[in-house]
């Protein structure tokens, strides 16, 4: 799809760039990336061949873009063939040394439905604007990175942990950069990379803050660490194990998690992958219990993927949460838990879509004397999603969920992603 | 895949378009109105110190149905204002009247003996009967980012000298592959 070398080539696609980044500066947010594991019900089921990050997400190599057109995407021309839309900003090739897109994402309306005295809500607010690529300086040496902007209020879980810029006073615009990497590929299977990268675990889908990302802290919203990652990808095995040095864009030290991560799939058909994860983490004080006491954390699981028809794809993973936290004195505190969801994608016409997903959560009832059990932590708690997501136009997806939790709400957004 | 230029230009006025509605749309929004309320609970109470999202909420990340109970089993500081004190999160004009009602009524949701607002007043937790038990302050959790680019300037040299060299470098490698027959 694109040619290497042409000057001229190379200073319009920075031109179009160099236009484009202020404007998208103006939008300001906190949100998620994309990457669709139920592409596995067309027969892609290893995300190297349409992102540049093994593990999916963010960067599409030259074959995602080609994808995108012609089977993401509805077509409304009723052709099969890569079209000039699919490049950069429909038409920008880009230099084979380099990959270059981005995502802005926008929630038009999330409407809380109105329960007891609480009354309904609705919000408007920019969920991304990142602009993310990847640079091939020599041939098998990689430099990949995304950037971006945010507002966050003060206290928001969202954006922060990704911030380069120390703007901690809530409502103002900051810096992030959700990932940030060098990679080398040592072989056509082995690719090593040490910078902030997601943590390969469990199916990596975009919807953040669903219970199994949320529970596990491995969404793409802003949980990446800092590491050095080790992926392999060949014949029906793919995996990356990742060694957690901590999150050096949160600061003091004692809240960073050191640890690992993994994830291994096995492909035992063309359209069916079973997968394991497990991610062991420890840091001096946990970032969101805050107690000053050292937390060991631990999520270990299984999942699937299995595309029974052409049309449907069933996603599944079920998590085992662990966490003790010890004391200065006394004995240790821990929690046992679990986490999982199922979810089944259903294309009605090509770029149609209905998705139904039901998910729970018990993170466990603390061990000390006293605690009780509540929903999520000692009790389960139920969710449900119900959703309609259309890819609309190549570039272009529109979505709509219905979501049943302990308050239920309505949410649309529209993703643009170039 | 062959193209016009007529038509990318067509495009490229598309996309422009687009991009100006989405940005036109998303600037000076309202954001979500809840993580504000600890700090509004601190300003009219006049609290020694903002609370963390767990003085509601499990944990410091907060979110709808995450509400904590005390730690004797009783429904907790947040679950109080909501059901006896017609607390609406996402109301902020309702807060001050939520807040005033909470303080004149002798709420002790632990049992401790001190209402909850005499607990934060005096730093301490309202879910928590254990003597001297202290809130968790917001400003006690991580601090976020790297470099500070308001009026103090950088206080994190090596994130600005590693993106400089890392410009340096693509940029160096990038002349010199052109530079190569």
């Amino acid at each position: 799809m694109s040619s290497f070398g042409r000057v001229g080539r190379v200073t319009r696609a920075l031109r179009a760039l160099l236009f484009a980044l202020p404007l998208l500066f103006l939008v300001s947010w906190s949100g998620d990336s994309h990457a669709y594991p139920w592409m596995i019900k067309h027969g892609f089921a290893k995300c190297a061949s349409c992102h540049t990050d093994p593990m999916g997400g963010e960067t599409l190599t030259g074959f995602g873009r080609v994808i995108s057109d012609t089977t993401l995407s509805s077509r409304y021309d009723g052709g099969k063939d890569p079209r000039p839309l699919a490049e950069l900003f429909f038409g920008v090739e880009e230099p084979r040394a380099l990959s270059l897109g981005g995502s802005v994402r926008y929630m038009d309306a999330l409407y809380t439905l109105p329960e007891g005295n609480q009354k309904g809500k609705l919000r408007q607010f920019p969920m991304q604007a990142d602009v993310y690529g990847e640079l091939r300086p020599l041939d098998r040496l990689r430099i990949s990175g995304s950037i971006g902007a945010s507002r966050v209020p003060l206290n928001s879980p969202y954006a922060t942990a990704a911030q380069i810029t120390k703007n901690n006073d809530g409502d103002q615009f900051n810096a992030i950069s959700r990932t940030h990497w060098i990679g080398y590929d040592i072989s056509d299977e082995f690719l090593v990379r040490a910078g902030r990268m997601n943590l390969p675990f469990g199916v990596r889908i975009p919807e953040h803050v669903m219970y199994v990302r949320k529970a596990t802290r491995t969404d793409r919203e802003s949980a990446q660490q800092h590491g050095i990652a080790l992926s392999y990808s060949s014949g029906r095995i793919r995996g990356e194990v990742m060694g957690i040095l901590g999150n050096y864009q949160i600061s003091p030290d004692k809240f960073r998690e050191r640890g690992y991560s993994l994830y291994g799939e096995y492909l035992l058909g063309l359209r069916t992958a079973i997968g394991v994860s497990s991610l062991v983490t420890t840091a001096e004080d946990d970032r969101f219990l805050q107690t000053g006491n050292p937390y060991l954390r631990q999520a270990h699981g299984l999942t699937a993927r299995v595309a029974p028809l052409p049309e449907l794809a069933v996603l599944a993973e079920a998590d085992l949460l662990l966490g003790t936290e010890t004391p200065k004195t006394g004995a240790s505190i821990s929690t046992t838990g679990y986490v999982g969801m199922v979810q089944a994608d259903y294309e009605f016409i090509q770029g149609f879509h209905g998705l139904v997903t039901g998910e729970v959560v018990d993170t466990g009832k603390p061990n000390s004397k006293g605690a009780v059990a509540i929903a999520g932590a000692g009790k389960p708690q139920f969710g449900a999603w119900f959703s309609v997501g259309w890819f609309f136009f190549t570039h272009f997806d529109a979505r709509v969920d219905f979501v049943v939790r302990d308050e239920k709400s309505i949410q649309s957004q529209i993703h643009y992603y170039f | 895949m062959s193209r016009t230029l007529s038509n990318r230009a067509l495009l490229a006025r598309r996309f422009y378009a687009s991009a100006l509605a989405l940005a036109a749309l998303s600037f000076g929004l309202p954001a979500s109105a809840d993580p504000g309320l600890p700090a509004e609970i601190t300003s009219d109470w006049g609290l020694p110190c903002t609370p963390s999202c767990s003085i509601c909420h499990l944990d410091a990340s907060g979110g709808p149905g995450r509400i904590r109970a005390t730690t004797n089993g009783n429904a907790g500081f947040g679950d109080n204002l909501r059901n006896n004190h017609d607390l609406n999160v996402y109301t902020p004009s309702t807060w001050k009247q939520t807040f005033d009602d909470a303080k004149a009524h002798p709420d002790d949701v632990d049992g401790d003996g001190k209402t909850d607002y005499d607990e934060l007043v005096a730093g301490e937790d309202p879910n928590d009967p254990a003597p001297g038990a202290k809130y968790a302050c917001a400003n006690a959790g991580p601090e976020f980012g790297c470099v500070r680019v308001a009026k103090q300037g950088p206080v994190d040299g090596v994130g600005s000298v590693s993106a400089l060299v890392t410009i340096f470098v693509g940029v160096a490698l990038l002349r010199r592959r052109r530079r190569s027959p």
